[in-house]
């Protein structure tokens, strides 16, 4: 239709716009493309976080834009389908069609370059499993990142009571190598660890120290998935969809692994899990989910190491 | 495809020069007069022209302008662009927010260095003629000998300057201030996006809050809120990029902390927790720190552009710049290296500047203008209030980022009560100078001469030049009228309180207190 309505003009084609020598890519077209559109079109962004961009279509050169330049011009100021709710004002649409229609002028900007740092996998490097007055303490080092390096390992205890049917989850602290308490989190009631004290919901307050800082968050956690996104708390970095976390022991034998096509709000350090949602998982381990075992809690062993990797 | 005669796909391009392209900077300066050259004055120096600034620009109309590379070379241009900032930054006073100080209590002065060091950024990039990219990707701190005792840090700095500091500190200028991120605090369940909105509102100004954008609230519950917050198209919109950049803001406390705070600039473990909600990214580009967020944020075009508009909206407060305007001026100040000088003194000739109606002034203007017409001291523990007091800021009119939010240049019964509690602790000192024999240890009254009546007038003629930037004789109507006025008050009601009902008078007048 675009194309069409160009080349009918009558007599000497006219491009419906005045132009500026003053709008270019640099003055006009990336500022405008850095603000409606490089959050999703960008050719760095994985396609996991492009939100259905394609990932044929970049914004974040003045190559690409050129490229692109007139298509931009029809989805974000004729047809105004892009960015889906809008937000342009009149003032930038109108230099915007300048730039586009008038040969989309400029060059490459001074842009510094950089790449995403790996995000990492979580490794369990040690531990151990103790029982206390009150029920058990796990003690472990965690590890996180590919490389290990000391200064990024943290001490983490892991505190375990019986509720009278199962034990619960009570909580953590952490601490860095300094001896510096990084955070501590106290769940009330504490989280069922087995399939015995099952509930659709259930309704927690966790206390939460990081830093220095403390603060309360009513959390609901649902049935299985409470469960397992226990279990997550290990997972010392997070991404967004799809995340595939595969599980090996020390033997190096697959354990099993889980599939996610939602944003997983569980981080490491805390809880803030919610949103939570496995697609699927496949547990081949000695251990399988589901079975009467509470998950191992022997004591004094030490316990399986567990490599946690994912890709996008 | 059925068009005749023409080549397909050809294109004429009509290029016609806009209005803005015929536009000559000089305009502005077709109509300067001595209102111009005190407003000037104040906006950049932050005080008014001294007598003998007046009687050489009555004498050089023509060329008064060759006197703002000296002001702008003046430190005190590079504290009252700090004071302009604070109006975005917003820590120099914490209204509505005290109890954040109290509860770690701290001295005044300890307060005053905290609010200030945001500020330092903008005031020792300036003073030191750097680029003013310099605000987002030094690695230094700015910081005093009070300062750093607060934070316990390394420096031997006794007055303000910059810090190359021992620890690990991100390159990202003010972007790295725990106090700038302290005011602009967010809720956990915020996950930053109210610090990233800031950050981009400020420093590229584009503010998503602003954005008119088309949204049905009653098609999300607030149960799912960040479920539609990755999936809702018109979620999407802004949180495609606003939520990546909000997860590089996530080391910093929510308090003043110092048990927390004496240790590090912000928290590595904190930073993860949130940048694992999303992955960091600048509109797209790949992100890991602040660092990257300052060397991205100095080569934007945006924010070259923003601080074009942002020092405009400073000195131009009724007229918006115009968007070719904002180039042409984003070129100027791109091709001087990023010199706010520059800048400003394009800004400050443009018939907008030039023509706009007059503003009152600011709060730290009018205390530097008393400043420069007395003894007091701009330290001076009641009249600093002005500045420092957040009631008496924003009774004259400044900003507080809880209520008022805009800043006030029209006068207001607010800054009327200010001037009724300035002239109320003038009248104070002119007490105590009444009782100083030696005029060097007075305050105010320091142009008095002998015993006499007579001996009053150049006292009078010298508030009256300073306070209303006016070249005026000893037969002028109106001194005479001062004198007058001094006599029958005198008579009546004595001395005090005739010098206080002169510089009342002198204050209250619209030419003390507009610009």
């Amino acid at each position: 239709m675009i194309w069409l309505w160009f080349a009918c003009q009558e007599g000497a084609t006219q491009l419906p716009v005045e132009c500026d020598d003053r709008i270019t890519y640099a003055t006009v077209g990336e500022p405008f493309l850095r603000n409606y559109c490089t959050g999703c079109h960008a050719s760095k962004l994985e396609a996991g976080n492009r939100f259905g961009a394609p990932t044929s279509v970049n914004l974040d050169t003045y190559t690409d834009a050129k490229q692109w330049a007139v298509r931009s011009y029809v989805r974000a100021v004729h047809f105004q389908t892009m960015p889906p709710s809008g937000g342009i004002s009149d003032t930038e649409r109108l230099r915007f069609k300048q730039w586009a229609l008038c040969g989309a002028s400029g060059s490459e900007t001074s842009t510094p370059e950089f790449e995403s740092e790996a995000r990492g996998t979580s490794r369990l490097i040690f531990s151990s499993f103790t029982s206390s007055d009150n029920g058990y303490v796990l003690h472990r080092n965690i590890e996180d990142n590919d490389s290990i390096a000391p200064e990024d390992t943290l001490t983490r205890m892991e505190y375990y009571g019986f509720d009278g049917i199962e034990a619960v989850f009570e909580g953590y602290e952490e601490w860095d190598t300094s001896g510096r308490q990084v955070s501590a989190v106290t769940f009330e009631p504490g989280l069922p660890m087995g399939l015995d004290n099952w509930r659709d919901s259930l309704d927690v307050t966790v206390h939460i120290e990081m830093d220095g800082d403390t603060w309360t968050e009513e959390q609901s956690w649902i049935g299985i998935q409470a469960y397992q996104s226990l279990w997550e708390l290990d997972v010392h970095e997070r991404d967004t969809s799809p995340l595939l976390v595969n599980w090996w022991n020390e033997q190096g034998e697959e354990w099993g692994w889980r599939m996610s096509s939602d944003n997983v709000l569980s981080s490491a350090f805390g809880t803030t899990v919610s949103g939570l949602h496995w697609e699927g998982q496949q547990f081949t381990g000695p251990q399988q989910l589901g079975s009467d075992l509470v998950f191992p809690m022997q004591e004094n062993v030490v316990w399986i190491d567990l490599w946690l990797e994912w890709q996008e | 495809m059925g068009c005749q005669n023409e080549p397909s796909g050809a294109v004429q391009i009509v290029r016609a020069p806009s209005q803005e392209e015929e536009r000559d900077w000089a305009d502005g300066e077709r109509s300067l007069d001595l209102a111009w050259f005190a407003r000037a004055s104040l906006d950049i120096r932050g005080y008014r022209p001294s007598p003998e600034e007046l009687d050489w620009a009555a004498q050089n109309p023509d060329t008064m302008t060759d006197i703002l590379d000296l002001w702008l070379s003046e430190p005190a241009f590079a504290e009252q662009m700090a004071w302009y900032w604070n109006d975005l930054l917003h820590t120099a006073v914490w209204i509505g927010q005290e109890e954040r100080f109290e509860s770690m209590a701290f001295t005044l002065e300890e307060q005053r260095a905290i609010g200030w060091e945001p500020l330092a950024y903008i005031e020792q990039t300036i003073l030191s003629n750097k680029p003013f990219t310099n605000i987002v990707t030094t690695d230094s701190v700015p910081t005093n000998e009070v300062l750093a005792s607060v934070f316990a840090d390394d420096s031997e700095l006794l007055d303000w300057g910059m810090h190359q500091t021992q620890r690990d500190h991100p390159a990202a200028g003010v972007l790295s201030s725990r106090v700038l991120w302290t005011r602009h605090f967010v809720d956990f369940l915020n996950h930053n996006r109210a610090r990233a909105n800031y950050y981009s509102a400020t420093f590229l100004c584009q503010d998503y809050l602003e954005r008119d954008v088309a949204f049905d609230f009653s098609q999300v519950s607030l149960d799912n809120v960040e479920t539609a917050i990755q999936t809702q198209p018109e979620c999407v919109t802004c949180h495609a990029s606003l939520d990546p950049l909000a997860s590089v803001f996530g080391a910093f406390q929510e308090n003043i902390n110092l048990s927390y705070d004496q240790q590090g600039v912000a928290s590595t473990f904190k930073q993860r927790w949130f940048a694992g909600l999303r992955e960091p990214s600048f509109f797209g580009l790949p992100l890991n720190n602040l660092s990257e967020l300052g060397a991205y944020t100095a080569s934007d075009a945006r924010f070259a552009q923003c601080m074009v508009e942002q020092t405009w909206n400073f000195f131009v407060e009724s007229t918006e710049i115009d968007d070719l305007e904002k180039i042409d001026l984003t070129h100027v100040f791109v091709g001087s290296d990023y010199s706010i000088k520059q800048l400003v003194e394009h800004i400050v000739q443009s018939p907008e500047y030039v023509q706009q109606n007059s503003r009152v002034l600011r709060p730290e203007q009018l205390l530097e203008t008393l400043v420069q017409m007395s003894r007091i001291q701009n330290e001076d523990p009641v009249f600093s209030k002005l500045v420092w007091s957040p009631e008496h800021r924003v009774l004259f009119g400044s900003t507080d980022n809880l209520g008022v939010l805009t800043a006030n240049s029209a006068f207001t019964v607010g800054h009327h009560l200010a001037l009724e509690w300035l002239t109320k602790e003038l009248s104070g000192v002119l007490d105590s100078d009444l009782l100083t024999q030696n005029n060097e240890d007075r305050v105010l009254l320091t142009e008095v001469v002998g015993g006499s009546v007579s001996g009053h007038q150049p006292q009078i003629l010298h508030w009256k030049q300073t306070l209303h930037s006016e070249i005026v004789a000893d037969s002028d109507a109106e001194v005479q009228a001062l004198m007058n006025l001094w006599n029958n008050v005198s008579a009546e009601r004595g001395e005090l309180a005739a010098w206080s009902t002169v510089l009342a008078v002198l204050l209250h007048d619209p030419r003390a207190v507009l610009r």
